[in-house]
């Protein structure tokens, strides 16, 4: 299989969906570059298989417009798109073999000669390591063989547009991983414009060029991987991305000094305080807020060298070690914090800890709107792009 | 090869089943004693009908039963071919394929069309399939013999098997068969262009193989049975079917002659219980689906 040099881009212009008066999808708006990797990832019930449904063409499109390379697709027939779909549940036929399964759907199509349908079946199995199984059935084959199978069986008909819908939920954790890094290297090597559909924000992180994160049928952020993490759009989408989750704390900020002072509002006398620095605190005005902080990003106060203007203190309610970190969980202002030290730090459940979250590493969050207002982090976007590809 | 090696596990896996009954056996006495009592209390008639059939009529309602009879040959022989039995069993093994065949296609079809197609009102028009089985022949054997009559079917095979075509039961079965198939199968089926006609036969057809079997036992069976309805629609000898032909035997006047109908029931008895012999694993599955 050579690689695709004629990859196309798809156009999502606000695409929405409605099923009687029940709305899954509104106005989305993506743009889909030749070649690339884009993960759709959210809760379920967020509108990402019907997205990428209504990108097959398995569902109609009641808003909006779908152009696969400047051409819309809305009433084009799900053959005629010529994109390929990989399922759950591998959707592969019990009764075929392997080799039968990868060619029913270029013989039906009836376009190409057995000889040209038995040489991508081999090059296919070949790049995907099932050569030895071709005449077995599914049924003989392990989870990550069907899965294989499956992909195997929609790279052969040479796609313009791969779609795969949560193709790794149905393996057991280790195979998945496995999966994981070989479909990365697949798509590096077919280069085809793919869509991959997931629940699983390490996936998503893992395989895509790009994330869009999409919540109650609407988009909420579409980046690179890195940008999402570092720099998410709402509040959604910083709890969404990165496990353990984000940790929150409602606030109150005073832009009376220099620098705009964060207060806790954790009920008690003596609260958190911590004074914001960068560029964009000229654009905070005074209120209360919702601070976002990562768990790895938050300090026992003796382990981190800058000192905040009034630590924020955790009852420590249970400690998880990891091995390779150790999770203490706590609550504050009625709401669980965790954070995450250092495995041999020694902390037990009842203990009171005094912490402090990295100053470059804090988001402000509107509590109405949940938007962003506020990243700590000064580094640009394009000095993200620029570090991950050197 | 593959083959080759299913048939040895499924050998092995039989000699493994053997001791494993007797096993069971052992552990559980009462439940096996029970289950051979009924087997032979049920094939009790069957085993009695088989040695009647060859015992000389007079002596079956003058004696007691004592084994096998001197005219086994000249009762079936008679039978066969003085009582036309061997017509018979042509014309209802021609009606009964008939019957079953149409039955399954048209339920096939029918399956098809309510779980794959986009219809209107689907859930009223399985309703009203299922609604069907509340008439059965008895209650509609008039109007179905004036629609006869006015397609001149009347007194034909056609006549004979075309009304037993429609069947909800096996509508239903395949119906919740199909709708057990995972949606992602058609929708890649879709995605590659795969027709609807080209999915039943390549991939639906096959998947439901024991069920499509099962199927076609139950309507076979059921077609072989039929009474009243060949009896109404069909006036010619020629062209009668076994079960009207073995009431034929019983004569209106006079002392019943047991040793022909007892031959004429065995032969009625036989290509049913072949085609079950064949077909039972699929039937079993089938019925045990149905009672789920």
């Amino acid at each position: 299989m050579t690689s695709n040099t004629d990859a196309i881009p798809i156009t999502l212009d606000g695409i929405g969906k409605q099923y009687g008066d029940v709305t899954a999808v509104t106005d989305l708006d993506m743009a889909i570059q030749p070649g690339e990797f884009l993960v759709i990832v959210g809760p379920s019930g967020c509108g990402k298989s019907t997205t990428l449904r209504m990108i097959a063409g398995l569902e109609g499109i009641t808003t909006g417009e779908l152009r696969f390379d400047g051409a819309v697709m809305n009433d084009v027939e799900p053959k005629d798109r010529n994109v390929a779909m990989v399922f759950q549940n591998y959707a592969l036929y019990p009764h075929m073999s392997v080799a039968r399964n990868m060619s029913f759907g270029m013989k039906s199509a009836g376009d190409y000669t057995q000889e040209e349908i038995d040489q991508r079946v081999e090059d296919a199995a070949e790049t995907l390591g099932i050569s030895a199984y071709l005449d077995r059935k599914p049924n003989q084959l392990s989870g990550g063989e069907r899965q294989r199978v499956a992909i195997g069986r929609a790279l052969v008909r040479d796609p313009d547009v791969l779609l795969l819908d949560e193709p790794l939920s149905n393996l057991d954790a280790k195979l998945r991983v496995e999966m994981r890094s070989e479909l990365a290297a697949l798509h590096d090597k077919v280069q085809t414009t793919s869509v991959y559909v997931t629940h699983d924000q390490t996936e998503a992180m893992t395989l895509g060029d790009r994330v869009a994160v999409l919540n109650e049928g609407e988009l909420q952020q579409i980046d690179p991987p890195q940008e999402l993490y570092d720099r998410p759009t709402n509040k959604f989408v910083g709890e969404f991305i990165g496990s353990p989750q984000m940790d929150f704390f409602p606030v109150e900020v005073r832009t009376a000094t220099a620098q705009p002072l964060v207060t806790g509002e954790t009920g008690e006398a003596t609260s958190f305080e911590i004074a914001l620095s960068g560029a964009q605190t000229q654009q905070i005005e005074s209120g209360r807020y919702t601070l976002g902080v990562r768990p790895e990003d938050l300090y026992p106060i003796e382990a981190f060298d800058h000192r905040p203007e009034e630590p924020i203190t955790l009852d420590v309610d249970m400690t998880e070690p990891l091995g390779d970190v150790k999770l203490v969980y706590g609550m504050l202002a009625g709401q669980e914090v965790i954070v995450q030290v250092d495995p041999h730090y020694d902390v037990e459940k009842g203990e009171r800890m005094e912490l402090v979250a990295d100053p470059d590493k804090l988001h402000l969050f509107d509590r109405q709107t949940g938007d962003c207002i506020y990243h700590s982090y000064d580094v640009t976007k394009e000095q993200v792009e620029q570090g991950s590809q050197s | 090869m593959a083959s080759e090696q299913g048939q040895t596990t499924q050998r092995a896996s039989q000699m493994i089943d053997t001791t494993a009954i007797k096993q069971r056996l052992r552990q559980q006495p009462g439940l096996h004693l029970t289950l051979i009592g009924s087997l032979v209390v049920l094939a009790l008639p069957v085993i009695m009908t088989v040695l009647m059939s060859t015992q000389p009529s007079t002596q079956i309602s003058s004696s007691t039963l004592a084994g096998i009879g001197s005219e086994g040959l000249s009762n079936y022989q008679e039978v066969l071919f003085e009582a036309n039995f061997a017509t018979y069993l042509v014309n209802s093994l021609i009606m009964a394929l008939a019957i079953a065949v149409g039955k399954v296609g048209i339920a096939l079809l029918a399956a098809l069309a309510l779980v794959y197609y986009d219809l209107p009102f689907k859930r009223l028009i399985l309703l009203f399939i299922l609604f069907t089985l509340a008439l059965p022949v008895p209650v509609r054997i008039v109007p179905m013999y004036e629609i006869m009559v006015s397609l001149d079917w009347e007194n034909s095979m056609l006549g004979l098997v075309v009304p037993y075509f429609a069947s909800a039961t096996s509508v239903l079965l395949l119906r919740q068969h199909f709708r057990s198939i995972s949606d992602s199968m058609v929708e890649s089926a879709k995605l590659d262009g795969v027709g609807p006609l080209k999915f039943l036969v390549y991939v639906l057809i096959p998947m439901s193989r024991s069920m499509i079997a099962g199927l076609f036992t139950i309507a076979f069976i059921w077609g072989w049975n039929q009474y009243l309805w060949p009896l109404i629609i069909i006036n010619d000898q020629s062209k009668q079917v076994l079960q009207v032909g073995l009431a034929q035997l019983n004569p209106t006047a006079g002392e019943a002659l047991w040793g022909l109908i007892m031959a004429g029931a065995v032969i009625t008895l036989l290509i049913p219980m072949v085609l079950m012999l064949a077909l039972r694993e699929p039937l079993l599955d089938t019925v045990s689906m149905q009672t789920k």
